[in-house]
């Protein structure tokens, strides 16, 4: 288990001591170092990019040559991931197929799913707003105050409207965020310390 | 060698940090026998794995947009013991990655698991998928997943941004159980306000001191506690004083 456990917690350690100190100290040598750990994340990121593409490759391939159940996505997929491969290493991300690629396909594909919010974002509020308790008629108040605020209807009718809104905003909410902040930056701290010293070890082999 | 201008806080409180993990990762044993407050969310795992169980039904695991860090670590220690768990009542369990570096690592956290449940055989390397390092086509990927797999409980633990919402909806549109837990603010309000239960903030990253009984872990949440008391005793103090006109503490930790 040496290879999996104490040569992964030993990269861990350097690279992390390396940070550390980058963060804390202005020392050119410490600089550089990091600049350079953060340029093996980028090369490590592009050599697991074929990883997951063979991962990928793997599962769909299966499916269509066992014709499981919608095969035919699955010829799609791989399909579409060859081509978009084909004309990115070809051409290069600023060559004009795969920029036509990129602007025709990939990205109203993009805006479509990120779309749905709008809808889900309405369906969601139905039923935070649903007034079953205590905490939830506060949240109602709250959101009111906030929603009518930000209208045009919201001014005319009162100006207290927007201002209420806003002290919910800047008061109430930004306590209640702060907290949760404080509480999740600690617990950050101590996992990343623990992940940097070797003492967390479940992510190596699975085995604690 | 300088130390760079207004880090001087921050080294402070790493110093006092890093003390105070070690003084209570070294008291071991004695820690890891204190009782950590209950957390519904991570008792809801057996709930959700359950019920998938009795449905027949599988469980989809998301650690949201993941990466090498702080939630992701969080997130592993929560998918070891749902894998722990689905292997041992036979449950199939589907995890979908977004990063491909992250992407082994899931791999081998799952086999582990199944190993350590006593049942390798079960273990299947195609549920443990790399769908997409692009947010939305990710986003898309899952919801496929949600839609035909026949799930019954979507877990989702991580960093979760605009695809939280897609995620949560759809699970609720399939009924599945969803239990959920990130430390992004901005995402909270639809996790509370969609799923079943959900993990906040810094109960993520309990999760392991409190499903495992690490004493590792354990004195960590400790030493957590110890920072949450001096930030909460820095808030009064700073407060008291700028209430009065007093800056200096301000400027103090402004160095």
């Amino acid at each position: 288990m040496f290879h999996k456990e104490q040569i992964p917690i030993l990269i861990s350690l350097t690279a992390g001591a390396i940070m550390i100190f980058d963060f804390f100290v202005k020392q050119a040598t410490i600089a550089n170092m990091a600049s350079q750990a953060l340029k093996w994340n980028i090369i490590i990121a592009a050599f697991a990019t074929a990883l997951g593409g063979a991962n990928l490759l793997r599962i769909h391939s299966r499916r269509i040559s066992r014709r499981t159940a919608r095969w035919h996505l699955s010829v799609l997929l791989v399909a579409s991931m060859v081509i978009y491969a084909a004309v990115g290493v070809t051409q290069g991300p600023q060559g004009v197929n795969y920029q036509f690629l990129w602007q025709n396909l990939f990205s109203p594909l993009s805006a479509t799913m990120f779309s749905l919010n709008a809808f889900f974002i309405a369906s969601a509020a139905v039923r935070a707003f649903r007034i079953r308790t205590i905490q939830a008629a506060i949240l109602m108040v709250c959101a009111f105050a906030v929603m009518i605020g930000n209208t045009g209807v919201g001014v005319a009718l009162w100006d207290g409207f927007p201002k209420s809104g806003q002290w919910v905003m800047n008061i109430v909410n930004v306590a209640g965020m702060r907290g949760i902040v404080i509480g999740a930056a600690l617990g950050a701290m101590g996992i990343s310390l623990r992940v940097i010293l070797g003492l967390e070890r479940g992510h190596l082999s699975g085995v604690e | 060698m300088q130390l760079i201008a207004g880090r001087l806080t921050h080294l402070v409180w790493f110093v006092i940090f890093t003390a105070s993990l070690s003084f209570y990762i070294k008291r071991g044993r004695r820690i890891a026998e204190l009782p950590i407050r209950r957390v519904a969310g991570l008792d809801a795992l057996d709930e959700a794995i359950g019920r998938a169980t009795e449905m027949g039904m599988g469980v989809h695991y998301t650690m949201g947009l993941q990466d090498f860090e702080a939630q992701t670590f969080a997130s592993f220690e929560i998918l070891r013991y749902t894998a722990g768990l689905t292997a041992k009542m036979d449950v199939p369990l589907i995890v979908s990655n977004y990063r491909p570096q992250v992407h082994p690592v899931t791999e081998e956290v799952v086999r582990g698991a199944y190993v350590l449940a006593g049942k390798p055989d079960a273990y299947q390397a195609d549920n443990v998928r790399f769908l997409s390092d692009q947010q939305l086509a990710y986003a898309s990927g899952v919801v496929g997943i949600l839609e035909r797999e026949r799930i019954a409980a979507n877990l989702m633990f991580g960093n979760f941004y605009a695809e939280s919402l897609i995620f949560a909806e759809v699970g609720q549109k399939m009924g599945c159980i969803q239990v959920t837990g990130t430390a992004n603010t901005h995402q909270l309000p639809f996790f509370t306000a969609v799923c079943d239960y959900c993990l906040i903030g810094e109960e993520l990253y309990a999760a392991g001191a409190y499903l495992s009984r690490n004493p590792v872990q354990v004195g960590s949440l400790m030493a957590q506690d110890v920072g949450k008391l001096l930030a909460l005793l820095f808030i009064t103090v700073g407060t008291v004083l700028s209430s009065f006109g007093q800056k200096w503490l301000t400027d103090l930790v402004k160095k």
